[in-house]
């Protein structure tokens, strides 16, 4: 009696689970839009607006970041489109792009003038091989940041303009009692990338050979730097030493001076969620204030069979309409330089004058190199390993070089 | 081991220790868990209070429960969507998965466990074996041949699909499980009735299922919660609200920068609810099933 | 033509939907995933176009002389060591706990089996939080209750962070033991315990020669399967360890087997490699599990 009933159930169940199935693919033209959780468009009616103009569905996948490059990379492996348009963080040329998953749009580019590309920054970047492989949704320099009432209480009125100057402070921050972790920097590949580079090491040159290993590179040194902050300084937190990145440990009022983004001033300031808000300023970098950043993009997927609907959603995504959307939604400043410049006239871009300054000094890494992804993870490994004083900062240097040229090698061949 | 008696602890330090020791696994049990509750009615500015005492929130807030119904946080995380819509179709999927999931397990984890337990028959250990070889395969590199195949036959961004694939991969351990149980029922009765004419699905059925009782409801509530646990295998296989459950729902609270613990714990407080209100009601069957066992 | 005998025919007619179910789903899937384990694919490397080499062996030979591999397997050892003993002593004693008649059992099963009720990734995050050196719920409780003066960084040392990672893999883990070591409890005949104890032998030794005995096959399933599922730990150590936010990053010193097999599949994209790790990490796994049941089984009997 029992088992036939559960049988019974369980068919009932199914049937009404596959019912919903049986009823799908009514729409005009539905498409599918993978992306990070920022990246989904936060304004709904302009959203709708866009769907009813077009008649094209499109149905958002949203996923962290990390879990969808995980599903970008088990479709695409398998040769099915993961998506038919997908959000390309800055990690994805490395995961996405490399293995040519992303179908090239220099045609679409090229039928679709409406698109003002021109008016797009940093469309270099997505061009990998000589194709552009996504259109630049948002601008993000990688920059810091400082609260300047507690640097002042430290008896600073102004940020430092070295490292060593950086370093001093943080010293006696430590000491005058304003802040026992001074610094929020991760131990993580980032916060060498960025003070190697405002110290003003190339990192790499023109034929992508480390140049960073070099004897006495400023390079060298600010692993150094770095190393000797967890270490022996004692400057930074020893919760950064797991943490992946050292925002939330500002925001919860640890550390005076902060690796942050362009457009952070929006998160820090936010005095719901920051206890910093609202004394926190950028600061230009240090030394030769070189910084990289880390642009997000749109593009379509190889395997999408609905190109067309997909290039549609994609030129709205980057309109000034839903750019601006975005920007008053998350801070993150568009790619549009005509929109930048709109809206720092309504005084909507906090430190926009640091931003500008900080604009003219960007070198880029070779994050298009398709080992680049491997290649960061034994970076931070390294960093890490150095500042728990099992290798020592020039070991850890001599030890990513050496990863670099293995990784170059393999795919170069 | 000494010949002469040693003196029993007094009933009443045995009592003693026994309420202490259930004070301890309530606490083990519950402290975290009220941490999260606490969360989950505090601000986030709260949160990062030092040094940090706010075990009774100083202004409770119910804020985070309405963003997560609601429209959503409208900071730098959890996406647009409609968190509502998100969180009740994430419910549902998970309900509704775990539950087809768990009882299809039980069922064909009940007929395999017996044959297995009491049936003779040619390659039994040999299936045995090979059934249980693979359980320790870690998934991730199967999981390109297994997208391919199942968008192949069509059951991607399917209920459906995620049932078949929770049953098949979760059916060897529950197989297992149950034929351990079986095994452990008194022969005696069960022969009886073969030999009178019953078929073994009978005996199944009306004599071994009773009482071996609460070892399937064991299997069921293991199953159940194990399928509502999971992540993997609903991030790769489902796309949309029509059948991501919500596991995977709860991890857009993490954002780009920081995890919106507030939210994130508002929401898994109102996650924690289905499966509790799941055990309570399997306390009853238990009983029942100790009740049954005990008239044997 | 072979007699198939009916009894036969119910037991094959009974495995039938889970062999089928197997065959088509991992099977399958494993199959061929062991084909790929013999060939050099990479998609960054060979692109679309390209195509994967015939290797053989030697993606098996280049993990098995891999220090990073055997390191990560030693640091999966070492949680395993520590997760274990106390996952099955917690379970055990909680089962016994609830195996007992009392006013408001009911109420404390259900509260026991809460822990497992958390997703994965909501435990990893919630450890993270209470464990915050900076502002964490561990430090407040613990220098409210004046036991400390400042606060601690409680995952600054490599040893710490793996610590934390077994704790709060036995945190969540505990109530599966409890759940099937209570079931295998309750099917324990009454009567033999009471012959025992009327024969006047003391609580311990009618555990230890009655009911643990009996409770060996569902101690050995509990055994085998925390072993797997604690060898292939992967969220909690993500959660806690690793994530936090966009682009995770793996922490070395947490990287257990599965987060190096999750590496060199979905960072390296070294498909061929991975599922040769995969593949020695499943032979580990069984052997050891192996042993285990074997070992348990032999006393059983």
């Amino acid at each position: 009696m029992k088992v036939r009933h559960s049988i019974v159930f369980a068919l009932a169940l199914i049937i009404a689970l596959m019912l919903p199935t049986l009823g799908r693919g009514g729409a005009a033209q539905t498409i599918t839009f993978i992306t990070a959780p920022w990246g989904v468009p936060p304004d709904q009616a302009l959203f709708k607006g866009f769907q009813d103009r077009t008649g094209i569905t499109v149905q958002v996948i949203s996923a962290p970041s990390a879990e969808m490059y995980t599903k970008v990379q088990v479709a695409s492996s398998s040769r099915r489109a993961p998506a038919d348009v997908i959000f390309l963080t800055e990690e994805a040329p490395s995961f996405v792009v490399a293995p040519g998953y992303m179908e090239p749009l220099d045609a679409f580019v090229a039928k679709s003038p409406d698109l003002n590309v021109g008016d797009i920054e940093r469309m270099d970047f997505w061009t990998v091989g000589g194709k552009v492989q996504g259109i630049t949704t948002y601008v993000q320099l990688v920059m810091m940041d400082y609260n300047a009432k507690r640097l002042q209480a430290g008896g600073f009125s102004k940020p430092a303009a070295t490292w060593d100057e950086l370093r001093r402070q943080s010293l006696a921050l430590k000491q005058k009692g304003v802040d026992p972790y001074p610094l929020a920097l991760g131990a993580i590949d980032w916060s060498w990338y960025l003070m190697s580079l405002s110290a003003g090491d190339p990192m790499f040159d023109s034929g992508l050979n480390p140049v960073f290993s070099n004897s006495g590179s400023p390079a060298r040194t600010a692993m150094t730097r770095l190393i000797g902050f967890f270490a022996t300084d004692k400057v930074i937190t020893p919760d950064l030493l797991t943490k992946v990145t050292p925002h939330d440990v500002f925001m919860g009022g640890t550390g005076v001076y902060h690796q942050a983004w362009q457009g952070s001033l929006a998160v820090m300031n936010n005095a719901k969620i920051s206890k910093q808000a609202p004394d926190v300023q950028y600061l230009l970098m240090p030394d030769q204030h070189y910084t990289w950043s880390l642009d997000a993009a749109i593009g379509l997927s190889r395997f999408s069979g609905k190109k067309d609907a997909g290039w549609e959603f994609i030129k709205w995504y980057v309109s000034p309409e839903n750019l601006r959307a975005i920007y008053k939604a998350v801070g993150l400043v568009p790619s549009r330089s005509s929109l930048q410049r709109a809206l720092n006239s309504e005084g909507a871009i906090q430190g926009f004058d640091v931003m500008a300054e900080q604009a003219k000094y960007v070198h880029q890494l070779p994050r298009t190199a398709k080992w680049w992804g491997p290649w960061t993870q034994s970076v931070t490994e390294a960093i890490r390993k150095a500042a728990q004083g099992q290798l020592t900062s020039d070991a850890a240097v001599d030890a990513v070089a050496k990863r670099w040229n293995e990784l170059k090698a393999q795919y170069k061949q | 081991m000494s010949g002469a008696r040693e003196v029993m602890l007094p009933r009443v330090v045995r009592r003693i220790f026994f309420w202490v020791a259930v004070a301890l696994l309530a606490l083990w049990s519950l402290a975290p868990i009220y941490w999260i509750v606490v969360s989950s009615i505090s601000t986030r500015i709260e949160l990062y209070t030092v040094p940090y005492k706010h075990w009774i929130p100083q202004s409770p807030t119910l804020q985070n429960y309405i963003d997560v119904f609601t429209t959503g946080p409208k900071y730098r995380a959890g996406g647009f969507l409609p968190s509502a819509t998100l969180l009740y179709s994430g419910v549902r999927n998970s309900i509704l998965v775990a539950l087809l999931a768990a009882a299809l397990l039980s069922l064909l984890a009940s007929l395999a466990g017996y044959a297995f337990a009491r049936l003779n028959f040619r390659g039994r250990s040999f299936l045995f074996f090979m059934m249980l070889l693979l359980v320790p395969l870690p998934i991730w590199v199967s999981l390109i041949a297994l997208f391919q195949l199942m968008s192949v036959v069509g059951l991607i961004d399917t209920k459906l699909g995620l049932v078949l694939l929770f049953v098949a991969y979760g059916a060897p351990l529950y197989v297992w499980l149950m034929q351990t149980y079986i095994r452990a029922t008194p022969r005696d009765i069960a022969e009886a009735a073969l030999i009178d004419g019953a078929s073994h699905f009978r005996v199944l059925r009306t004599i071994i299922l009773p009482v071996a009782f609460p070892g399937l409801v064991s299997v069921f509530l293991v199953a159940f919660l194990t399928v509502w646990n999971a992540f993997l295998i609903p991030l790769i296989f489902t796309n949309s609200e029509s059948a991501q459950p919500l596991t995977v729902v709860l991890s857009l609270f993490i954002g780009q920068y920081e995890v919106a613990w507030e939210a994130m714990s508002a929401a898994a407080v109102v996650t924690m609810i289905p499966p509790i209100v799941m055990a309570l009601f399997f306390q009853r069957y238990i009983v029942r099933g100790l009740a049954l066992g005990a008239v044997q | 033509m072979l007699r198939i005998r009916s009894e036969e025919r119910t037991a094959y007619l009974a495995i039938l939907p889970v062999g089928l179910l197997l065959v088509l789903f991992v099977y399958y899937p494993a199959i061929s995933t062991f084909l790929l384990g013999l060939t050099d694919a990479n998609p960054r490397v060979q692109g679309l176009e390209g195509v994967a080499h015939f290797i053989g062996l030697r993606n098996y030979v280049q993990t098995l002389g891999s220090g990073e591999f055997w390191a990560s397997v030693w640091r999966t050892t070492l949680i395993v060591l520590m997760v274990l003993p106390l996952e099955l002593a917690i379970g055990l004693g909680a089962a016994m706990i609830l195996n007992e008649e009392f006013r408001g059992r009911a109420v404390l099963r259900t509260i026991a089996i809460i822990p497992w009720m958390l997703p994965p990734l909501v435990n990893g995050f919630m450890w993270s939080w209470i464990l915050n050196g900076d502002y964490g719920a561990l430090n407040g409780l613990l220098y409210q209750l004046h036991l400390v003066t400042g606060y601690h960084h409680w995952l600054a040392s490599p040893s710490a962070q793996l610590f934390w990672v077994a704790l709060a893999q036995v945190w969540t883990r505990f109530p599966f033991a409890m759940v099937v070591l209570l079931a295998g409890l309750q099917s324990i005949p009454q009567d033999v315990v009471e012959a025992a104890r009327v024969d006047g032998a003391r609580p311990a030794q009618v555990f230890r020669s009655v009911t643990f005995p009996m409770l060996l096959p569902a101690f050995t399933v509990v055994l085998a399967v925390e072993f797997i599922v604690t060898f292939q730990i992967f969220d909690v150590i993500w959660s806690l360890t690793s994530g936090g936010a966009a682009g995770q990053i793996i922490n070395p010193f947490t990287k257990a087997v599965m987060i190096l097999n999750y590496e060199v599949v979905f960072r390296n994209l070294d498909l061929g490699l991975g599922s040769a790790v995969a593949y020695l990490i499943l032979l580990l796994s069984m052997g050891v599990g192996y042993v285990f049941v074997r070992m348990l089984y032999e006393r059983g009997a």
